[in-house]
């Protein structure tokens, strides 16, 4: 390991985790400003707007307790969704516990399906909301293969890692995942009564910068 | 999508969680304001707890969504400009509005914390039993919230009980005014309790508002739906307004009035919140109904003269409501079938009377509905323990000189030698006791001893009813009401009373114009000491006012202007340290502006006009007098297109103000007819007043003189003999009090119908008499101008042209006139070398708005 440098203007993401982890607050702090936004919008489109705030506080205390598992080899971007993803779906399952018995398989089942009405399609222009809303009717999986891939240009392999997934799928995957977005758009602007089709790519890329 | 920085929810987000892990504080801002906690949150933003640390206190913060804002650019301005209304309207029952502020689409509105709980939160805690009272007074304290918001004009557009907050101290204040977009029609959303996206709440919103734009009557339904829940337990089924079974009387009595405000079309509910809740209290405090006396009044006066049955109100004694004496007290000013009968009976005496009175009426009512109901927020703050004694009294005592000049309007009404006109202008002229139920605490060292406050209260109450009498056409009567204060305050020895005493007798001096009892010397030292008093007492708004009263006279008789001016500088400054944005300080930018004229300088006067126009837009209550600043500004302004835009604000305001007959109309519509370039639109308008005046005020001969001289000009100028003629001849018979101007008309009725001969005789009489005077320069002139045209004399055509050149106050229409009238005389001769081409240009260059005094002018030297 490189000597760390407290004078470096620019620490690296593994430097600031592990300083933290050995007891510095104001370095964790600064690992917390530099992902909290990513983080934040990962959960944002997907649960109550009331447990945003517990989701994203778990998900930085995670990198610390499962710093054993964070390989240095592995960017610190696909450890910290990773253990998003596995927040999300453990609350959406325990959720889904409380009404059915099953398990819900994510990678089938939507936000919508599981009843959640996130609050962010609130006051943004009119196709955000539609986008957002179409968005929340994916599976799961498939809503966050789109964000983290348009929202956070995170790469094939690393999509993979997060989701848990084999790496040769992300490519069919992602297709996939588009084709059914814009049907499920189509379809709530055909029941609006409104004939037009969107760029769906053009949209997706536009929205990361909502705030 | 734009970037927009990250919203201030994700903010927080960051600071609770940096908080928890870190122990860090980062603070959230909006502005100068620190975000404390999110209180709620609407489909238009959300409202924060949030410290304001240069005012050192808690407040609510509403801050827009900047999206819904982009989307919405005119809901925006109209949200900016209600908020700031609300700012300026201080009324126990709607939520303070401190400030608003931020950039384009980011818009924050600071607001009065309300610490406690909502209506709905209230209601769902009340057993039965407690229900209907506790329902009926926290309605009506909301509605009389409403009631003054529309009166700033502002609607809310969406009450529902969420927004009728219970302070701890258990006073009602309605929030959240104006805040739901419109003209944004985007879906409403599937439940009633997220706040529906654009227009409104669905389940409390009138029908119209779906489609419409909304007035304040939306608002009434709303409410009647609210108070319909509040007292039954659910919303109205709209289908079938009866109240569901087994509820207590005491409710079922008030639906008949609620349906009332409940109806689908608007037209069909109370013209306004007043007649709502006046309603609402007719049935609970049992009070017997009002009917609708004023229009059975208004109507006999319309038609036929004679037998009316009036009936009048009396307030019951009722144990219930301890705030309900204002009807009583007002029929203790002017007792109301007196009042009646009266205004009946005059109105049937002449044509303008008829159509005076209505008007007065119309007036009286919107007064004594004012009163009463800052009587009643005045009185019921006091019951609830909401203001100070020193306040209550300080209120009501306002209220009682309201009072003293409405009986002093009562009083002229019955005199014998009463003029209509003074009048309607004395009626519109009454003070604004809305103004009282806002006044605010004296400083302690502006408070008269406790011992002479009666005495004090004694003397303004004199001073209040001067005024009334003196807008009344009763200036002798103000002037002995304004000697008694004067004597009652000396002898009081306290100077704070006795400057204001002084100045209302310097007013009545500079309003009235000159008086047997008071020389203009003795204003001008009344109005000098009552200055120098309120200098000592601190009271610069009336120094200032003094001052500029003083400076007005001294300048306008003769007095050297040049000190003034010098001291003006320290009066304009200590105006704007003082009393900035107040009544005081267009007074002194106008009456300035009336000293620059008398020096000649246009170009200031009218800069100081325009700043007096200005400040008097921007006040709440602009007392009548400063109307003048207006007129001024226009009579100053040489821009055409300017000038006619103004005169045409001024006339519509002025009518609605006075009625299109009244005689000041009337007046300031000449003002026009002589000003404007457009010899169409100066056409309209004398045919207009020289009709008003002949079927209204027959007795006027000056401005009628003026009138149809000058309209007799205008034809002569567009080559109409017969017409001219026959104004000429009307102008003539008016005039009996100038035989010079008499002999003109007379003169110029003879040349324009042809009579030369007849014509020369009378014309030579005039042309050869010798004034310096130059008003009697003015006559002169003209008969010159008419002599050579009958002699046909050019020599001398060119002379009389040359002299009205020189007649600086004849307005240039006036020039134009004359100039055309002239060039057509010389144009039957074809050797007279004169470029009569040029000249007729000037004149139609004038007439198309684009030329101005100088061609003219120039025109006429060069004839």
């Amino acid at each position: 390991m490189p000597p760390e440098d407290s004078n470096d203007p620019q620490p690296t993401d593994e430097q600031l985790l592990r300083r933290w982890h050995g007891g510095s607050k104001a370095m964790g702090s600064q690992l917390f400003q530099r992902h909290f936004s990513s983080v934040q919008r990962f959960f944002r489109n997907k649960v109550f707007a009331d447990d945003i705030e517990d989701l994203v506080q778990q998900t930085f205390l995670g990198c610390i307790e499962g710093i054993a598992q964070f390989r240095g080899d592995a960017s610190f971007r696909t450890y910290l969704f990773a253990i998003a993803r596995r927040r999300l779906y453990s609350y959406l399952r325990a959720r889904n516990r409380s009404k059915e018995r099953e398990d819900a398989d994510l990678s089938v089942t939507s936000v919508h399906d599981l009843g959640m009405t996130p609050s962010s399609a609130v006051a943004a222009a009119r196709e955000t909301i539609l986008m957002l809303k179409a968005m929340q009717r994916l599976p799961v999986e498939r809503q966050s293969l789109l964000e983290l891939f348009y929202w956070e240009d995170l790469r094939g392999h690393e999509i993979a890692e997060v989701l848990d997934i084999p790496p040769a799928t992300v490519r069919t995957r992602l297709f996939r995942a588009r084709a059914q977005l814009k049907e499920i758009l189509d379809e709530m602007l055909r029941q609006d009564g409104i004939s037009q089709t969107v760029d769906i790519e053009v949209h997706l890329r536009a929205m990361r910068s909502t705030p | 999508m734009e970037e927009r920085g990250r919203s201030v929810e994700t903010q927080i987000l960051q600071r609770n969680i940096a908080r928890r892990l870190f122990d860090e504080d980062v603070l959230v801002k909006v502005g100068r304001f620190t975000i404390l906690e999110r209180l709620g949150m609407g489909a238009m933003g959300a409202v924060y707890r949030a410290y304001d640390p240069t005012l050192d206190r808690a407040v609510a913060l509403k801050v827009l969504h900047p999206n819904v804002m982009a989307a919405a650019a005119e809901a925006e301005t109209t949200m900016r400009r209600e908020a700031q209304a609300l700012a300026r309207l201080a009324h126990p029952h709607v939520v303070t509005v401190h400030e608003v502020g931020g950039e384009t689409h980011r818009i924050w509105i600071a607001m009065e914390l309300v610490d406690g709980g909502n209506l709905a939160e209230r209601l769902a805690a009340l057993d039965d039993d407690a229900r209907f009272d506790t329902v009926v007074d926290a309605m009506l304290q909301a509605g009389e919230g409403l009631h003054a918001a529309h009166g700033a004009g502002v609607v809310h557009r969406d009450f529902k009980p969420a927004n009728v907050l219970v302070g701890k101290d258990g006073r009602i204040r309605v929030a959240d005014f104006g805040l739901a977009s419109r003209g944004d029609t985007r879906e409403a959303s599937d439940s009633d309790s997220e706040a529906s996206v654009g227009v409104g709440t669905p389940a409390y919103m009138a029908p119209e508002q779906w489609t419409e734009t909304v007035d304040a009557r939306a608002d009434q339904y709303a409410y009647c739906v609210v108070f319909w829940e509040a007292l039954f337990g659910a919303r109205p089924d709209l289908d079938d307004l009866r109240p569901p079974p087994g509820a207590r009387a005491r409710a079922v009595a008030l639906v008949e009035v609620l349906r009332r405000g409940l109806q689908e079309t608007r037209e069909d509910r109370y013209p306004s919140m007043h007649e709502l809740l006046e309603a609402i209290r007719d049935v609970v405090f049992e009070r017997p109904r009002r009917r609708r006396r004023r229009l059975v009044l208004v109507s006999a006066i319309a038609g036929v003269v004679g037998t009316v049955s009036v009936a009048t109100w009396m307030s019951s004694s009722s144990t219930v409501d301890p705030c309900s004496g204002a009807a009583q007290r007002l029929q203790g000013f002017w007792d109301a079938a007196a009042r009646d009968a009266r205004l009946v009976d005059l109105a049937g005496r002449a044509a303008y009377a008829q159509r005076a009175v209505p008007r007065v009426v119309e007036i009286t009512e919107a007064f004594t509905s004012a009163w009463a109901d800052a009587y009643r927020t005045t009185c019921m703050a006091h019951v609830r323990q909401e203001q100070s004694d020193h306040v209550f009294e300080r209120r009501m005592s306002c209220l009682e000189r309201a009072g003293a000049s409405y009986a002093a309007l009562a009083d002229r009404t019955s005199a014998d030698d009463v003029d209509v006109s003074a009048l309607v202008r004395a009626a519109a002229g009454l003070p604004r006791p809305q103004a009282c139920a806002v006044l605010e605490p004296l400083p302690d060292t502006d408070r008269p001893p406790e011992a002479i406050q009666p005495d004090v209260d004694r003397i303004d109450t004199l001073l209040a009813r001067s005024r009334t009498y003196l807008d009344a056409g009763a200036a002798l009567r103000a002037l002995e009401l304004a000697d008694e204060a004067i004597a009652s305050a000396r002898a009081l020895a306290f100077d704070p009373v006795t400057a204001r005493a002084l100045h209302e007798r310097g007013r009545i001096r500079a309003l009235a114009g000159p008086l047997p009892d008071l020389t203009t010397e003795q204003a001008i030292e009344d109005l000098r000491a009552a200055s120098q008093l309120a200098l000592l007492d601190q009271d610069y708004g009336l120094a200032v006012e003094a001052w500029s009263r003083r400076a007005w006279l001294d300048g306008t008789h003769g007095g050297d202007t040049t000190p003034l001016l010098a001291e003006s500088e320290i009066m304009i400054a200590m105006v704007r340290g003082a009393a900035p944005s107040s009544a005081e300080e267009a007074l002194l930018y106008n009456n300035l502006g009336g000293l620059q004229l008398v020096r000649s300088d246009r170009a200031r006067a009218r800069e100081l006009f325009q700043q007096s126009v200005d400040v008097s837009t921007s006040l709440t209550y602009p007392p009548r007098e400063l109307d003048n600043a207006a007129i001024n500004l226009a009579l100053v302004t040489d821009d055409n297109a300017a000038r006619d835009a103004l005169f045409s604000r001024i006339i519509d305001q002025q009518r609605t103000l006075l009625g299109a007959e009244h005689p000041q109309v009337l007046q300031i519509e000449l003002f026009f007819a002589v000003t404007t370039a457009s010899t169409q639109a100066a056409a309209e308008s004398f045919g207009g007043i020289v009709d008003s005046y002949r079927k209204y005020h027959p007795e006027l001969s000056k401005p009628r003189f003026e009138a149809h001289a000058e309209l007799a000009w205008l034809e002569l100028g567009r080559g109409r003999g017969d017409a001219a003629a026959q104004q000429f001849r009307t102008a003539r018979d008016l005039n009996d009090w100038d035989a010079l101007a008499h002999e003109v008309a007379a003169g110029f009725a003879l040349l324009a119908a042809g009579d030369a001969a007849a014509a020369r005789s009378v014309l030579q009489a005039v042309a050869s008499a010798t004034t310096t005077n130059p008003w009697q320069r003015d006559n002169v002139v003209h008969a010159q101008l008419g002599l050579a045209v009958v002699d046909d004399d050019v020599a001398q055509l060119r002379t009389a042209a040359a002299g009205l050149a020189e007649l600086e106050h004849l307005p240039t229409a006036a020039l134009a006139n004359r100039l055309a009238f002239a060039s057509a005389a010389l144009g039957r001769h074809a050797a007279a070398g004169t470029n009569l081409t040029a000249v007729d240009q000037a004149v139609e260059r004038w007439r198309s708005g684009v030329g101005g005094r100088s061609e003219i002018v120039a025109a006429l030297r060069a004839l």
